[in-house]
Order: C-alpha cells, then sequence, then structure tokens
C-alpha cells in the first residue's frame, strides 16, 4: 500500500481550526463588551479578565458557567483553594502558561465577577448597540421582496424561474400558474405541493420579455403572486403579477440575474459559525462598488416600471409625485420613514435631469446605496437611565430578518407605526405570526445550514478513484436534504430539539438513495424515507455532516469529535500548548483509529482529546462520504465510541456507545446539548458571540427552551421576546 | 510609445487631478518616483503552514540562506529563488512573541497586525489608508481559494481594524472587472463600465455620504470603528469616480495596457474555482492581476494570500509539480505534520520539502513578472517591496520562532538586497521597516517592536 499515513494530520492544528479561539473575552466583541475594566473593576481584575478570557474561558465557560470543564460560579471554597490549583495544573497541559502572579489575578475575577450571587441578574448590561450590515443573502431577498428581481440562484439558470403559492393552511385540490407566457392556460402548468415548504410550487424556463401572470386555484380562483409587489392591473379589477426575464441582455441586466453574486463574501467572527455576525461585517471599497453597481443594475432592469412602485404619475405631476415616491417606497426601503434631510436628498436626486421617470430610479439607486438601506441598525432612542430602547421599526426588522430573513412586510410596519412593537406582547404577537409563516422556512435553514456548516460539502474534493459517485449531482443533493431534514423537524415534525437528534428517518432522493441503500427511490425529487440501518439517526447520520468532516480519501475522526464538541455542545478547546510538541511519526498501515491513538499517546494532547478523539472514533462506521463501512482497508472498524463529561461539569457522566443512534439519544436529553442549541441560535438571531453581559439573558433563553419541552419555534420566539432584547447601551 | 511613459503619463494625470494642479503633479511624480528612493508598492505574498524549521527532534532548518553577493547560498527549500537571489532580503530569526504560539490561527492573527489576538490593524491595511490613499484602490487583497469551506475570520491575515478581518476576493473574474471594468479575460471582452452615469454616481455617492454622517451622529461612540471603515470606502470611491470623470474631460486616453487590460484566464465557477488541480492557475491569474494594477497606478498595496491555514489544499493534485501523483491525495496541513524527524523516506516529510519549494516558485514568478516591466530607471521589481510570509515557522510544531521571510526588491532603491540579515526580534520591526521603505515613518508596529529592523532599509 502506498497509502502513507493519510489522515495523520493536524491533531492539534484542527482543535483550533475548529473554533476554538482562546480569546473570546476580548475577541469577539469588538474589544469592549466583555472588558470588565469597564465594569470598574480594578487594575488586577481586569488584567484577570483577559487572562480568564485567554487561558480559562474555553473550557470552563466565559463567564464560569463550565463548560468542557467545571463550572467555576459561586466558588464557595475560599481563595486559597482556587489559587493555588491554578498556579500548580491550570490550564489544563499546559500550565507553564500561568505563572507569576496570573494565578492570582485569575483567581480575583473569578471571585469577585463570576460570583452570580453577588453579581445579580438585575445588574448585568444590556448589549452594544449595533448596526448590522445586511449579509448577501438578505441583501439578494430583500431587493427580490422590494422590487420583484434578482432573485435566481446563478446566471447558468438565468430563465430559470420557480413559483410559490403558500396556501397558509388552505386545503386545495390543485393550483396551477397560468399567464402570458402559456397563453393563460388554467392547466397546462400545474403546480405540485411540497410539503417541506408548506406551498404549491413549479419551476419553469421563462423566456425573454415581460410576462404577467396568475395562479389559479382549484381550477378557477385567479389570484395574484402575493411575494411578487410588481403587478399591473388585469383589466377585471384585480392585478396581474408582473415578470421581467432579459437573460440575452448584458450581463449587467440584473433581472434573472443574482444582483448578490458579486457581493463580497460575509465575514464571520474568529471560529464563528455565522456569516451576519455584526462584530466583523464591515464595509469595504468592494461593498460600496458593488452595491453601487448592483443598484444600478437592479433600476436598468426596472426600466419604465419603476413607476409601478408609487400609485401617482409622475410624468404629470413630478415634484409631488416623485415625493411622495420617496416618501412612501423609501419607508420600505429604509424600512423607517424618512427623516426631513433624507426626504430633501432624495427629492432631489428624484429631480435630477429632465426626465422625471430617470429621476426616480436615480432615486431608486441613491436609497439602495445608503447605509440606511445597507444596515439594519440596533441602535434604539436613548432613555431616561442611559440606556437605549429599540425603536418599534429596529424591533420589526430584527424580527423580519431574524426570522424571515428578508425586509419587514406591511403588517410588520404597521406595527411598527402604531405602536404594538413597543411593548412586549406586540412583539410576541408579530414574531409568533413570522414563525408561522412558511418564510420562516428559509431563516432557519439558513440558521441551521450555517450551525452545521454543511454548505462546503458542495464545492468538496473526493478522490475520484476511491469515490467515483461522488458527483456535482449528489453533493446537492446532500446539501438540499439537509435543508430539508431540519425545516421538516421544525415545522413539520415534532417541532423538537430531540428529534433533530434521533429521527430515523430521512428525505431522500435517487442520488441519496444510492449512497444510503435505500430501495424504491427513483428520480430527482425528494421524499421522506426510513434510514435502512438502526445505525444513523438524525443529524448525525446525514452524509452532509458525516461527508462535511471528512477529507478526500478518509474520514476525519477529530473534526467529527470537534463537531459534536463545539458546534453541538459549545465546548470550545484552548490552542495544544507551545510545547506540546508535533505529531509524532505514524505506522500508515493501521486503520484511520490506530492512527489517531497513537497520537493521543501525548499527555500533552491527551489532556483535550481524551474528550474530541472517542467521539469521533464513534463515526468510524461512515466514511468519507457518509456510507455505511465495516472494514477499512481490509481490517476491521472498532466504531465504538465514548463522549465523555457530556454535562460539562466535571463529573463522571461518560456515554459510551456502539451506534450513532445512541449517541444521538445522549445528545436529546443532554442539558449541554439544549444549552448550546438555544446559545447558537442566540448567536445567530442577535449577530454576536455572547459575552459576560448576557449570561443571566442566555441562562433565561435556555430555561424558556426547556420548559416549552425544547419547541425550537418557541425557542425563535422567546430569543426576540426576552425583556432585554429591546435594550442596548453605548460602549 | 515605450510602456514607461505611458505609465508616468497616466499616473501623473490621476494624482493630478486629485491635487487639483494636473500640470504640475507630472513632474513633482516624474521626480519623486525616479529620486526619493522610496518603493511605490509593497506586495505581501503568503502561503500556509509554514516550513521545515528546527524539527521536533532538534534537526535545524532547511529554510536558511547565509553568505552575501555572489557567495549568497539557499536551503534547498529556497532554491526557486535563486535567480532572483539578488534581488532578496533573507530575514532570518525574527519571533511574533509567545502568545498562542503552537496555534495556526494564533499566527495568522499576529503575521501582519504583531498583535496578540489580531488586536489591532494590519500594516498592510495602515499603509492603504496612509501612503496608499491616493491610489483608486487603496487595497487590493487578492485570494486563490481563500474562503474554502466558509472560512471564519481567524483564516484571514489582513486586519482593517482590531478584531476584523475581510475576505479577499478568490474569484480573479470579479477582481478584474472591479479593477478595469473593461478588458478582455480569456480572449472574451468583458463588458465597458458604466461611465455615461458618473455624474449621477457622484450624487448618489454624495447622499450616502449624507446619510452617513447622519447615522454616525446617531450613533455616537457605538459603531464607530465600522462606520469609519464605511465612510473611508465611499471616500476611495469617490476618489475614483473623480479619477474616472478626470480623465475624460481631459480627453485623454489611459495607455493601452491600462485601458484595455487582458487577463490569460478560463473562468471558473462554483466548485471549479475550489477545485485543487485548478489552484495554479487561479494562482497565476491572481498573480498576472495583481502585478498588472500595480503596473497600471490603481493601487500601492497588494495582499496574495495563498489557500488558509491548517490548509485542506491537495497539493498533490497540481499536474505538472514535483508533488504530482494521480492516485494520492496529499494536503497541505497533512504533509506539514511529518512527524518528529527530518526523514526523507517519510512521505510525508518528502512532500511537504516539495509542496514548500513549490510556494516559494510561485513566489518567484511574481518577482519574475514585476521584473520583466520596465518602470523609471529600472524594474517594477526595483521601485516594489514584496513580502514572502507564512503564519508560522516549522509546520509540525507549529513554532512563531525564527519565522520565514523574504523580502524582495529595492524598494525603489532603499533596500539594499542580495544578503541576509540575521535578527532575534519580534517582527514588527520588518514590518515597521516595509512601512520606512513605503515613506510611512514608524516608530514600530505592533507589540514589543520599537524600531525599524537594523540594515533592512536606509
Amino acid at each position: 500500500m502506498s497509502r502513507v499515513g493519510g489522515g495523520s494530520l493536524s491533531l492539534l492544528l484542527l482543535l483550533a481550526g475548529g473554533g476554538c479561539g482562546p480569546n473570546r473575552l476580548s475577541g469577539t466583541d469588538g474589544g469592549n463588551d466583555g472588558a470588565v475594566s469597564g465594569d470598574g473593576g480594578g487594575g488586577e481584575v481586569a488584567n484577570g479578565a483577559a487572562l480568564y478570557g485567554r487561558l480559562c474561558a474555553s473550557c470552563h465557560g466565559e463567564a464560569g458557567e463550565g463548560g468542557r470543564a467545571q463550572p467555576l460560579q459561586n466558588w464557595a471554597r475560599g481563595y486559597e483553594a482556587l489559587r493555588r490549583p491554578i498556579g500548580v495544573s491550570m490550564p489544563s497541559g499546559n500550565p507553564a502558561a500561568c505563572t507569576g502572579e496570573c494565578p492570582d489575578r485569575i483567581a480575583s475575577f473569578i471571585l469577585s465577577e463570576l460570583n452570580t450571587a453577588s453579581l445579580s441578574c438585575a445588574a448585568t448590561r444590556p448589549s452594544l448597540r449595533r448596526a448590522r450590515r445586511l449579509t448577501r443573502s438578505e441583501y439578494r431577498n430583500t431587493v427580490r421582496d422590494l422590487l420583484g428581481v434578482g432573485g435566481a440562484a446563478t446566471q447558468g439558470e438565468c430563465s430559470r424561474r420557480t413559483f410559490a403559492y403558500f396556501a397558509n393552511g388552505r386545503t386545495l385540490d390543485r393550483v396551477s400558474l397560468a399567464g402570458s407566457f402559456n397563453d393563460w392556460s388554467a392547466d397546462r402548468w400545474p403546480m405540485t405541493f411540497d410539503a417541506a415548504m408548506g406551498a404549491w410550487v413549479t419551476t419553469r424556463d421563462i423566456a425573454d420579455g415581460s410576462h404577467q401572470y396568475k395562479f389559479v386555484l382549484n381550477g378557477t380562483e385567479w389570484v395574484r403572486d402575493e411575494r411578487n409587489p410588481m403587478s399591473a392591473p388585469d383589466g377585471f379589477g384585480g392585478q396581474n403579477s408582473l415578470l421581467t426575464v432579459s437573460c440575452g441582455a448584458s450581463m449587467m441586466s440584473a433581472t434573472g440575474v443574482d444582483v448578490a453574486a458579486n457581493l463580497p463574501v460575509d465575514a464571520r467572527s474568529s471560529g464563528g459559525f455565522f456569516d451576519n455576525d455584526a462584530t466583523v461585517n464591515v464595509v469595504t471599497s468592494n461593498h460600496v462598488s458593488e452595491y453601487l453597481r448592483s443598484a444600478k443594475s437592479v433600476v436598468d432592469a426596472l426600466g419604465d416600471r419603476v413607476t409601478s412602485l408609487v400609485a401617482c404619475d409622475v410624468r404629470a405631476d413630478r415634484a409631488g409625485c416623485s415625493g411622495r415616491f420617496v416618501r412612501e417606497f423609501g419607508q420600505r426601503v429604509f424600512r423607517r420613514p424618512l427623516t426631513m434631510p433624507e426626504q430633501q436628498r432624495y427629492q432631489a436626486l428624484a429631480m435630477r435631469g429632465a426626465d422625471p421617470v430617470a429621476g426616480l430610479r436615480v432615486a431608486l439607486r441613491g436609497m439602495l446605496v445608503s447605509p440606511s438601506f445597507l444596515y439594519r441598525t440596533e441602535l434604539g432612542e436613548r432613555q431616561g437611565d442611559g440606556t437605549y430602547k429599540l425603536s418599534g421599526y429596529e424591533v420589526a426588522s430584527a424580527l423580519s430578518y431574524g426570522l424571515w430573513g428578508t425586509t419587514p412586510d406591511a403588517a410588520l410596519m404597521t406595527a411598527a407605526q402604531d405602536g404594538t412593537l413597543a411593548t412586549a406582547a406586540g412583539i410576541e404577537r408579530e414574531a409568533r405570526r413570522l414563525v408561522a409563516d412558511p418564510r420562516a422556512r428559509t431563516a432557519f435553514a439558513d440558521f441551521a445550514m450555517q450551525w452545521l456548516r454543511v454548505e462546503p460539502v458542495a464545492s468538496a474534493t473526493r478522490n475520484a478513484t476511491m469515490f467515483p459517485t461522488w458527483t456535482e449531482a449528489l453533493r446537492s443533493s446532500i446539501v438540499e436534504e439537509t435543508r430539508r431534514f431540519v425545516t421538516h423537524v421544525v415545522f413539520d415534525g415534532s417541532h423538537r430539539l430531540g428529534e433533530l437528534y434521533t429521527a430515523d428517518y430521512t428525505f431522500a432522493n435517487q442520488e441519496l438513495a444510492g449512497l444510503y441503500g435505500i430501495a424504491g427511490i427513483t428520480g430527482t425529487s425528494f421524499q421522506r424515507a426510513q434510514w435502512p440501518s438502526p445505525d444513523r439517526a438524525g443529524i448525525l447520520g446525514l452524509s452532509g455532516v458525516l461527508a462535511r468532516y471528512a477529507h478526500s480519501d478518509q474520514t476525519a475522526p477529530i473534526q467529527r469529535g470537534v463537531f459534536v464538541r463545539v458546534n453541538l455542545l459549545c465546548q470550545e478547546f484552548p490552542p495544544p500548548p507551545a510545547n506540546a510538541g508535533g505529531v509524532p511519526d505514524v505506522d500508515p498501515r493501521a486503520t484511520t483509529r490506530a492512527r489517531f491513538t497513537q497520537h493521543t499517546a501525548n499527555p500533552a494532547c491527551n489532556s483535550c482529546h481524551q474528550y474530541i478523539d472517542q467521539v469521533g472514533f464513534g463515526f468510524e462506521g461512515f466514511d468519507a462520504i457518509g456510507r455505511s463501512r465495516t472494514t477499512e482497508n481490509g481490517m476491521a472498524i472498532d466504531r465504538s465510541g465514548a463522549l465523555l463529561d457530556i454535562e460539562a461539569d466535571g463529573g463522571n457522566d461518560a456515554v459510551r456507545f456502539t451506534t450513532l443512534r445512541e449517541l444521538g439519544q445522549a445528545l436529546s436529553t443532554s442539558a449541554s446539548a439544549r444549552g448550546c442549541f438555544a446559545r447558537q441560535y442566540f448567536r445567530y438571531a442577535r449577530g454576536y458571540h455572547e459575552t459576560l453581559s448576557d449570561r443571566c439573558g442566555v441562562r433565561a433563553l435556555i430555561d424558556r427552551f426547556r420548559t416549552a419541552n425544547d419547541d425550537i419555534r418557541e425557542l425563535m420566539v422567546a430569543v426576540f421576546t426576552a425583556p432585554e432584547f429591546v435594550s442596548r447601551r453605548e460602549r | 510609445m515605450n510602456p514607461k511613459s505611458h505609465w508616468f503619463s497616466r499616473r501623473a494625470l490621476l494624482q493630478g487631478l486629485l491635487a487639483g494642479t494636473a500640470a504640475t503633479a507630472i513632474t513633482t511624480a516624474s521626480r519623486r518616483a525616479m529620486s526619493n528612493g522610496r518603493a511605490r508598492r509593497l506586495i505581501v505574498f503568503y502561503f500556509p503552514d509554514g516550513i521545515a524549521g528546527r524539527s521536533q527532534d532538534g534537526m535545524g532548518t532547511l529554510w536558511w540562506a547565509s553568505g552575501a553577493g555572489s557567495s549568497l547560498m539557499l536551503s534547498e527549500s529556497l532554491q526557486p529563488l535563486e535567480a532572483r537571489k539578488g534581488d532578496c532580503v533573507f530575514v532570518r530569526g525574527l519571533h511574533m512573541g509567545s502568545t498562542d504560539e503552537g496555534s495556526h490561527p494564533g499566527g495568522a492573527k499576529k503575521l501582519l497586525t504583531n498583535k496578540d489576538g489580531g488586536g489591532g490593524s494590519s500594516i498592510d491595511q495602515h499603509l492603504a489608508n496612509t501612503v496608499g490613499r491616493e491610489a483608486m484602490h487603496r487595497h487590493l487583497y487578492l485570494g486563490v481559494q481563500a474562503n474554502a469551506n466558509n472560512a471564519s475570520g481567524d483564516k484571514f491575515i489582513s486586519y482593517p481594524s482590531a478584531g476584523v478581518t475581510v475576505p479577499p476576493e478568490d474569484d480573479p473574474i470579479r477582481a478584474f472587472r472591479r479593477l478595469f471594468g473593461s478588458g478582455t479575460v480569456g480572449g472574451t471582452p468583458q463588458p465597458a463600465p458604466m461611465t455615461s452615469d458618473l455624474d449621477d454616481d457622484r450624487s448618489v455617492i454624495d447622499t450616502a455620504l449624507a446619510d452617513l454622517n447622519d447615522l454616525k451622529t446617531r450613533a455616537g461612540a457605538s459603531e464607530a470603528a465600522k462606520l469609519d471603515l464605511h465612510l473611508e470606502a465611499l471616500r476611495e470611491l469617490e476618489t475614483r469616480l473623480r479619477a474616472m470623470s478626470g480623465s475624460m474631460m481631459m480627453g485623454m486616453t489611459p495607455p493601452a495596457s491600462c485601458s484595455s487590460p487582458r487577463l490569460d484566464y478560463a473562468e471558473l465557477t462554483g466548485a471549479a474555482l475550489y477545485a485543487p488541480e485548478n489552484f495554479p492557475r487561479i494562482l497565476k491569474a491572481q498573480t498576472d492581476l495583481m502585478v498588472t494594477a500595480m503596473a497600471c497606478g490603481l493601487t500601492k498595496v497588494g495582499v496574495i494570500q495563498n489557500s488558509q491555514h491548517t490548509s485542506e489544499l491537495i497539493m498533490s493534485r497540481f499536474m505538472g509539480s514535483e508533488m504530482f501523483d494521480a492516485g494520492f491525495d496529499m494536503r497541505s496541513h497533512q504533509a506539514s505534520h511529518y512527524g518528529a524527524r527530518q526523514d526523507r523516506t517519510n512521505r510525508l516529510f518528502a512532500d511537504y520539502i516539495k509542496q514548500r519549494r513549490w510556494w516559494v516558485a510561485q513566489f518567484a514568478y511574481l518577482l519574475e513578472q514585476l521584473r520583466a516591466r520596465p518602470e523609471g530607471d529600472g524594474t517594477m521589481l526595483d521601485n516594489s517591496v514584496v513580502l514572502l510570509c507564512s503564519e508560522v515557522s516549522d509546520g509540525n510544531t507549529h513554532s512563531h520562532s525564527d519565522m520565514p521571510f523574504v523580502v524582495a526588491g529595492r524598494g525603489g532603491g532603499c533596500v539594499s538586497t542580495g544578503r541576509v540579515i540575521e535578527q532575534n526580534r519580534r517582527h514588527g520591526d520588518l514590518l515597521a521597516a516595509l512601512a520606512g521603505a513605503m515613506g510611512e515613518r514608524l516608530s514600530g508596529w505592533g507589540d514589543g517592536s520599537g524600531e525599524w529592523l537594523p540594515g533592512l532599509v536606509t
């Protein structure tokens, strides 16, 4: 065999690469949220905070709540019982990193700042005021929902459109798509009900040109596409939906082209999961160039139809109608009423040049490049106590982008305007409405795909000799499977976190059926299917997860173990100590498990790797693309695993398992897994990694999730109805 | 017409427009370029996962240079620079401090910031906003598969502000369009830039600036760093639009190589942009693009980031390279953990050496491209400083000591090359010296740095 030591990589480094930043306290919040010095602590405590953040927080939790190692909140055994073990043996595996005054400073910090008895929740601080730049997907969705252009996935599919009619609970026998593109035939283009979306859908190639269309319900009832804001009178007192396709035109034309395609990639924080992290997503000159270019192509594509965005005739009354356009449509673009100076600025843009219609286009371009469009602010209004409270409009945007991934609808804007969103009850009512809407699936899938980090599978490479079936079709099916599975559990299944870990089914098409060995599924459409083997369970058994945490030619047990610890249990690890040395030479003929076992023979490595490797080894029954296997290079595979200290409280609560289903069962009832899921959702919804200031809020959120029997829809509501959600502080 | 005069007239014109005095600026720009002994540009060339440094069992580094001038000797890892060694300074012995030593991300955070945890802006971004701020593009950050696997921020080396990295542009076509608007890529003409709406563009930017100032007022002390970056980005675009409309007003045609630049590259999209076998040609395209943009005077500060630390890049799929092996996948990071010993019979170690040599060869290609273009009395390389770097020293131990730095180019005359500088001190002194070569006087850069690296820049 020429297969030398293939995966012998990286032990140490995968840890760090997998997201174990040591530096949460100061590194992820612009450097000032977690810095305890601002709380008026003395120099020693402030210094202790930094040291704690660097050396301790990754295992003991940022707020001492416990993580991979025991909790340190409410330490009751006195200073010396804390300082001495820190000096002797901490950080684990690398005590040389904390000598001299370091143990004293850390002990002082723990006693004074991590004591929840003396530091009551009433005294904790609101989170920082922020301006959150739209992500690429938020930008894309927003432009589509405002203007009805630019939603197609890729340039290659320019002419392809998916039409969706959301029945909103209404039972229909049949729905079809009728329009100028099919001679208004009420039965030629039937739509099919997609249970995962909760909508009737059809995907069609549409020829270049301007089209009008409607949906036909039960063969008789003609309705417009409510998700498409572009419409025109239908001659019968109603409205037809409008669609323009111009794929033959230059690639600068936006209609049908992904308007976000050229935007720079969104940033993630160090070790972070989510592309909407407000602490790192800034506007660079590349952004500005692309915003300018994209806005131009959008308004060019709109052409004269810009006049349909306002209900007046700009040619007959230029000044009056332009003013109305700026006021009314501007409010939709900025997601709040315009200020007087803004009204004047955009009015001035609209009055440029001789052509009143072209003027509207310039004004619209301006709006689409404005920071008032590009950021959704959570700055709030100053209160008597010096804190800030989010405005109703800011709440509307937070709900809409958080729960739908797009701009607020008319009902949310009304709720902002009439004061509904100034009350907790009003926020809860709207949050529940949004979570019940099919659009919540889009945003939740966006969260889940990033939480699991499955999307890179779409471009992952495999060794063609070993994995000849690793085709584009399979990769895209794998990504779609994960999306369907998670949205099904949350919106159509039990809604509970546990089912994400224990489900004995997935959604498969022909490609996936081949991968899993499921009989009787043909074609490209997905259907629910039982796992053929009892080994798999929930997300742990998805090929998306198994293939994501694998190399081109072999499995990656360390990555899989880190996935469970970091993604699913929020237990982070410090970087390897400087004196750990490298990876020892390995035996190339051994199984993957045996090779990695050699690595952790080094005690300096094993202090962390005991918590990782034993978990990852439990996935060895599945190869690098997620197929079941029983042997490797002719050698039998030991696929038993162990999850030591699952609740991270220093107890002996090791879970030993021989199938992923057993691991899934353990996670489905784990308090750590519940707490982590709530944390991950908090990070996504709030747009930053939680800090010391959030310790009480996060704890309360986890409690609400638990008392709601782990219903994920309740978690989605709870993060926005928490009392501290509307409160912000200056710095 | 010779390309040299093209370059000058274009550049001088732009500078003149910015100053509002085109005629006098030509003289000023020419004189400065000829005589002030400063680099016109900085290019950082980063590769992942370090080099074969001092091994775990104590064997000496395989990345070294010794001697000077004609007796300058290079170790095998640096051999691809043999032809260009007279244009290089091999900097040995620098360290990045002990914080996070043993960590790839910890090293990447310190590499250009010299701040623990990336707690400050990086030298390239600082230069972009000082000596580079009048350029059409203050900063050009090109990646090659650098965003693979939804990379999180600690994979990137360029920090606009503390704790904030920006992802590089991995797609040569997108970068090309942003830089040139029009031109030819792989024989396909690209659409012309939008020139008809320049006045509208400027009004739109003015409005955005007004809105941004309102937002800054409302935000007060909150989000100050973020909104300042936005402000600078808008100002940069303003500069660009002013220069574009200016050149049209004056009826001035930019030099042929800049008005219709060519890029020899076949477009790759989707998964192909991240396929390992395509890496070499994407890197070549990004390198060519960097050199072209610099030649046209579009920017003074550029960074090329190859892949990302702890790289999964399968380098054994590079056709025609010495590590090519169709039947075997060898990743960069995998090879870097070659074991405790420098054992050439160990495939990991043998491949690691080949891989590192390949990175050096690509750096040499960049230098050759710069050298191929006349500029002033010499070549572009003579007027540049180019930095070769990685985030760790030895890949197996993740050491942050004796970091692998090579500085190339004569910096317009302020760097004397063809030698070795060996100093045991923080690498911030090197970064400060490179800034000095660009005409930005800093007393040091980042933590534990208080002066320029002695002997590098005069």
